[in-house]
């Protein structure tokens, strides 16, 4: 009796062993060599109006059907909240500046040609790559149309069912595997460009003007509160992301089995938009509702939908591609793969920060510590305050400082590195 | 025996909370101490990443110090240069080029312009502005009426020491002359 017991527990033993280490490796195989990549990069979508990210709104239900099974970041910041600093950094995996040296004038893209971008990097691998983009601000300007076998400028603000027709096109025409970035700035504000024949909302404030086949949207604030007005930049805005997220949706329907099979499509956006909140109208300041973007990446090995919710750093996009498709690179890169994170583990970057010249961004969990112009500074909790209305930094001053001297040390940091690229760049590079 | 067991039981239940707020407290002073700096005795907090904070607040005067020490003076200049020149910036009414950028600069009437200086110590140099706080102590408000206090933010570099010391300084407003002082005091006799 005594030694039957005895086995039994020795095979309790073993067999309890036998799970706990079966549960440590994780299964998760996100390998994929011959996969083709694309980028869908939605300029200033914001994540608190993606359905997948945010329950506050029900606007994008295309986008959210296609990548229901995808893996979904859900808190995940970008690096600036202005086009050129924020595209840069995710391109190439690199941090942005937080400050801006005297001798190599601050427009990172100048700055940037030392660091490879994804697209060269793919190049090197002998991928296809394209590049359709709007106007110049994220491509020649920035010199991010480096690396592309094929360079395609459509005009600012172009409405999204003409790009999306382009990027339908150039997908069947090229050889694999291919690279292709997409990146549509229909959601920039100021004006809106809105197709004519679409159901449009009405506002005594609302001013609608017919540009040739489209419509010209803007909006007029006088005689509206502060809130008024706000309310109908997010309501022009919703209005604006459901026409996107239709037009996406068509396009999603098109793409066939056989190449979603063998693509990682990744959608993103590089920066938000302010809508007012934080008394912000537009963009190119660190609040959530300019760094908080969505980020889905969907895997053809990944059938079931897979939720990171750990705060994630946007420059460690391309690392993570990297990974997935297997590719080595040589130089020196500031963003790390994703992949630890998707399968469960630790998370090796301690801070997120960035900064778009005249402020600057530290995060460690759920505390966010911003600086503008040295003379105003903030904090806050974002797990309390998800839209950044109270300032606490009177309550946490010890919080705050200690984000406050990580975010001094890494300006010391960066001066040291970008020195030591620049000699080794002064001597290497010839013009 | 089981009577010994409860009596040691309750023994620690009684010295347990004692030895952890005890505990607490000398780890909190462990972090934060008084220190005499150019005739103000700061409260001093210090960070894991050997940057050093110090405040001060008392009759009428509020003083908040940043010092960062080995840091290499062409790397202070970057630092301290990039600042003063976004301080500057925020003042002048250029439009920024790129039309999606928030228009940061604030219209300001002769009087409240932030005024800049520069003073070269044997040891280092100060740069810094006068200007005048509102009430959330922001320096640098353009509107009368929600001007609070006097302010001074600027940075001292003591190239001896290697450290920048960021300088956050505000007095009520009838308070000129010892806001002067204040500025009269600052100096490289720094740890």
């Amino acid at each position: 009796m005594r030694m039957e017991k005895e086995k039994a527990l020795v095979l309790l033993i073993v067999a309890s062993i036998f799970l706990i280490s079966s549960c440590s490796t994780n299964p998760i195989d996100l390998s994929c060599e011959d996969c083709n990549v694309l980028f869908l990069n939605v300029d200033l979508l914001r994540a608190d109006y993606v359905g997948l990210t945010s329950q506050e709104r029900n606007v994008t239900p295309n986008i959210d059907a296609f990548f229901k099974n995808a893996i979904i970041f859900e808190d995940v910041s970008a690096p600036a909240g202005a086009t050129l600093r924020s595209n840069t950094a995710i391109l190439t995996a690199m941090e942005v500046p937080l400050v801006e040296t005297s001798d190599l004038k601050f427009e990172f893209g100048m700055t940037s040609r030392m660091y490879p971008s994804i697209a060269e990097t793919l190049l090197e691998n002998e991928f296809f790559t394209i590049n359709i983009n709007e106007g110049p601000r994220s491509g020649k300007k920035a010199r991010l149309e480096r690396g592309f076998n094929s360079y395609i400028e459509l005009e600012w603000k172009t409405l999204i069912n003409t790009s999306l027709a382009k990027l339908q096109e150039v997908l069947g025409k090229v050889q694999e595997p291919k690279f292709i970035l997409y990146r549509p700035s229909i959601l920039h504000g100021g004006t809106y460009n809105y197709p004519l024949d679409l159901e449009r909302i009405t506002h005594p404030n609302l001013i609608y003007k017919e540009q040739g086949r489209n419509l010209e949207i803007s909006y007029d604030i006088k005689n509206l509160t502060y809130e008024e007005y706000q309310e109908l930049a997010h309501k022009v805005y919703a209005q604006q992301l459901r026409y996107v997220d239709q037009e996406l949706g068509k396009f999603f329907e098109k793409l066939s089995e056989n190449f979603l099979n063998k693509t990682i499509i990744v959608f993103y956006a590089n920066h938000g938009d302010g809508l007012y909140d934080n008394n912000i109208q537009q963009h190119a300041v660190v609040y959530q509702s300019n760094i908080h973007v969505p980020l889905f990446i969907k895997h053809p090995k990944i059938t079931k939908q897979l939720r990171i919710k750990k705060p994630i750093f946007l420059i460690d996009l391309v690392p993570t591609i990297y990974e997935m498709l297997g590719i080595n690179i040589y130089s020196p890169i500031q963003g790390i793969s994703l992949i630890p994170v998707i399968k469960g583990k630790e998370y090796q970057r301690k801070y997120l920060f960035g900064g778009n010249g005249h402020d600057e961004y530290i995060r460690k969990g759920e505390w966010k510590f911003i600086d503008f112009w040295g003379r105003n500074k903030q904090l806050y909790n974002l797990t309390e305050d998800p839209h950044e209305k109270i300032n606490v930094i009177r309550k946490f001053p010890e919080i705050a400082r200690k984000l406050e001297a990580v975010l001094r040390k890494k300006e010391i940091e960066q001066l040291e590195f970008e020195n030591q690229m620049k000699s080794y760049y002064n001597d290497s590079y010839i013009e | 025996m089981y009577k010994k067991g409860v009596y040691l039981i309750k023994k620690i239940a009684l010295i347990l909370p004692i030895f952890l707020v005890l505990s607490c407290t000398i780890g909190l002073k462990g972090n934060s101490s008084s220190k005499n700096l150019w005739g103000y005795d700061f409260n001093e907090s210090k960070s894991e990443m050997s940057t050093i904070f110090l405040d001060y607040n008392k009759n009428g005067e509020k003083i908040e110090l940043v010092i960062m020490k080995n840091i290499e003076e062409r790397f202070a200049k970057e630092i301290i240069d990039n600042k003063i020149l976004l301080f500057k910036t925020a003042f002048q009414s250029e439009r920024p080029s790129y039309l999606g950028k928030f228009v940061w600069h604030v219209k300001c009437p002769e009087e409240l312009l932030p005024k800049y200086s520069e003073f070269e110590f044997e040891e280092g140099h100060l740069k810094s502005f006068f200007s005048f706080a509102d009430k959330n102590y922001v320096a640098g408000t353009c509107s009368e009426e929600k001007t609070k206090y006097n302010s001074i933010y600027g940075f001292l570099y003591c190239s001896k020491k290697e450290s920048m010391v960021e300088i956050h300084y505000f007095s009520e407003l009838d308070m000129k002359e010892e806001t002067n002082n204040f500025l009269g005091e600052i100096n490289c006799e720094i740890y």
